[in-house]
């Protein structure tokens, strides 16, 4: 269970969220939804660890732990997953290799054994096949050259390999076409069950339709100002954000 | 800088050098004897240099940013042994005196030194080498042979001593050569003056990979002066791969003779603390339809400080010449420093020769990428920094030679 409290963070003398408090649930699918610049993928990037952005107030409570008192690798071994709006190239690290050293990583922080490269490969190329990544992506530096749904398929792939306990996935949709996005969110919801919680960040209403959430927030300057069920999302499809905008301001 | 203090300067650097030389000058004419007329007639020549010119001083355009009179002057040098070479099949390498009697031989050793037509005070080091040029090692390749064991050669140099190694190396027409160097030292408080000539001869269609790993201690100084000829569709790969040594001075001279032929020189360092790496080249495009690549990637960490002087040289009439620069330094200290320097001087029409040098920190959006993934902090940017360095292998035919 995820319980961030009265958050307040900001950079560079500019507060950007403002007093944010949510709750998710062990096994629940939690949407965000809201205008450019709200906050969205700040809020992400704190609670990967980010540490650009000064948090001067509040927590953010992992199965009783404060995430915002660990490193972003600690948060890693305990099981947060962040899939980057924007994912990174890395040049000259094939995908393979860092998949491998972050798997391996995570394990010995959490104290078992590390994968050798042949149990390695036996996890990810069924996995790989799934999502449509191909041997060669895996080969290849990570993301270097990839066209941006290549990249959005390998954070999928990198989070069905890292097998968190709290998914943050920042727009992974955009950028994907119809097919992709249905890999995707199949990718997705073949992750879902009883411990693990997601919170997924999106635009667009169809992606909730793969992707069948619990609970739909609103995030409009800083903070949430609306929380629903599904039905949510497809009011704020017609209605747009304008009330929320107007409220916030 | 006025006239009269440059003129200062060079009466000063010039009675240093006097000083510090003096034993290494005295022993090396006792020992000239028994050389062909040529050589020895080359060895006065040197001295005569040597002594009018100088090491090198930082008033010199090529010379500013390396100074190595301070860390000369803090030692006591006295002559060093030659250098170990390991080879299963040792047949086609032997000392210069046992070879002198060759032409080819000779005609090395009384070269003038490169980098212009002119005797010029840059090339002091090289002359201080040539008074004691029968000094090393002759590896000679013959023609349509191929050395798939890399040819090891090992130099670890002990505490206050001059190693003046000359190093000549034929590779006959079709041949195959790769020359592993490994510089050690055995611990960093050993203070030595390496200053090395290798002069390599590349017939048609020959191929030298020729690879340096340079772990000197932090207390040494080493200029290293290496001379390329490439004949027809010859192909030279130069790697060195920087972590030791106070200061490094890697000269390298390459002259395309024959059409056809390339070169590449690459150079990485992973340094700290106040060492100097210096990578000054120049490629002398005498030919048409030849290609030269230099890459270099430097990590700098506390007071370190690299330099890069690329120079690609394309006469007139050496049309589709392809010469590539890229320098790119990681400060990862705010005392660290980087100095790069492409420099084109082009006479030719149809010339493609692109460069770039960048400089800056450790991208820290990368590093928190790999953090979130769980990567520790320290594997994260120790990973970045091994990619970094790894570019300078881009290409290099480095596999058959392990
Ligand atoms: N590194 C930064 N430096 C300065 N301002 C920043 C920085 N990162 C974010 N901001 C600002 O913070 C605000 C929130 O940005 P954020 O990226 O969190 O929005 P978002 O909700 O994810 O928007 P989008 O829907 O466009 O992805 C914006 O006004 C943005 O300009
Ligand atoms: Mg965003």
């Amino acid at each position: 269970m995820i319980s961030i409290k009265n958050l307040h963070a900001r950079i560079e003398e500019k507060e950007i969220i403002k007093g944010l408090s949510l709750e998710i649930e062990a096994g629940k699918v939690h949407a965000i939804m809201g205008p450019n610049g709200a906050g969205k993928s700040t809020l992400a990037s704190i609670i990967a660890g980010r540490e650009e952005y000064e948090v001067t107030d509040g927590e953010i409570l992992m199965n009783g732990k404060n995430l915002l008192d660990l490193e972003p690798e600690e948060r890693a071994a305990e099981g947060v997953f962040m899939a980057f709006q924007y994912p990174l190239e890395i040049p000259g690290v094939p995908m393979n290799t860092f998949m491998r050293t972050a798997l391996n990583a995570q394990r010995k922080l959490r104290g078992e054994d590390e994968l050798d490269s042949l149990a390695y490969l036996k996890k990810i190329k069924p996995l790989a096949k799934t999502l449509g990544v191909s041997d060669d992506m895996l080969k290849r530096a990570l993301n270097e050259g990839c066209s941006g749904g290549e990249k959005k398929r390998n954070e999928v792939l990198q989070m069905a390999m890292l097998e968190p306990t709290f998914a943050v996935l920042d727009e992974t949709d955009s950028g994907l076409d119809i097919d992709a996005l249905r890999v995707v969110a199949d990718g997705v919801n073949a992750l879902r069950n009883e411990q693990r919680s997601f919170l997924v960040i999106t635009h667009y209403q169809r992606l909730l339709d793969y992707i069948k959430p619990d609970v739909v927030h609103v995030l409009a300057d800083g903070r949430i100002v609306e929380t629903g069920g599904p039905e949510l999302a497809l009011r704020l499809e017609e209605e747009g954000y304008a009330k929320f905008v107007g409220e916030a301001a | 800088m006025s006239n009269a203090s440059a003129i200062k300067e060079t009466v000063y650097y010039k009675a240093e050098t006097a000083q510090i030389f003096a034993p290494i000058i005295a022993l090396a004419q006792n020992a000239a004897n028994d050389l062909p007329a040529a050589v020895a007639e080359k060895q006065k020549l040197a001295h005569n240099l040597f002594t009018q010119y100088g090491v090198p001083y930082p008033k010199l355009e090529r010379w500013k940013y390396s100074n190595f009179y301070p860390v000369l002057k803090k030692m006591d040098l006295a002559p060093a042994a030659l250098t170990d070479i390991w080879h299963g099949d040792l047949s086609f390498v032997k000392p210069i005196k046992d070879m002198i009697s060759e032409q080819w031989v000779q005609d090395l050793l009384c070269a003038t030194a490169p980098q212009s037509d002119e005797i010029k005070d840059d090339n002091a080091f090289w002359y201080l080498n040539d008074l004691q040029n029968v000094q090393g090692w002759v590896i000679d390749i013959p023609a349509n042979t191929s050395v798939n064991q890399a040819l090891l050669l090992k130099t670890v140099n002990k505490d206050n001593t001059y190693n003046a190694e000359r190093i000549l190396i034929r590779v006959g027409r079709n041949s195959r050569l790769v020359m592993d160097e490994q510089h050690q030292h055995e611990t960093n408080d050993h203070a030595y003056f390496k200053n090395w000539v290798t002069q390599i001869v590349l017939e048609d269609n020959a191929e030298l990979v020729h690879t340096r790993n340079q772990d000197d201690s932090l207390k040494a100084a080493y200029v290293q002066n290496t001379a390329v000829t490439l004949g027809r569709d010859a192909r030279y790969y130069g790697l060195t791969l920087n972590k030791g040594a106070h200061m490094f001075r890697n000269q390298y001279h390459i002259v395309f003779e024959g059409e056809g032929a390339h070169a590449s020189v690459r150079s990485s360092a992973d340094v700290g603390a106040d060492q100097h790496i210096d990578l000054t080249t120049c490629m002398y495009h005498n030919v048409k339809s030849c290609t030269s690549d230099q890459i270099v990637r430097n990590v700098l960490h506390d007071k370190a400080t690299g330099v890069f002087q690329g120079k690609v040289y394309v006469a007139k009439g050496a049309d589709y010449t392809d010469g590539s620069q890229s320098s790119k330094a990681l400060l990862l200290s705010p005392l660290a420093s980087m100095h790069a320097k492409p420099e084109l001087e082009i006479y030719a029409d149809e010339v493609k020769c692109a460069h770039g040098a960048t400089c800056g920190a450790m991208d820290e959006k990368s590093l928190f990428y790999a953090r979130s993934r769980g990567i520790p902090y320290e594997d994260a940017r120790a990973m970045l920094v091994a990619a970094f360095l790894e570019e300078v292998k881009d290409g290099l035919p480095l596999t058959t030679g392990e």
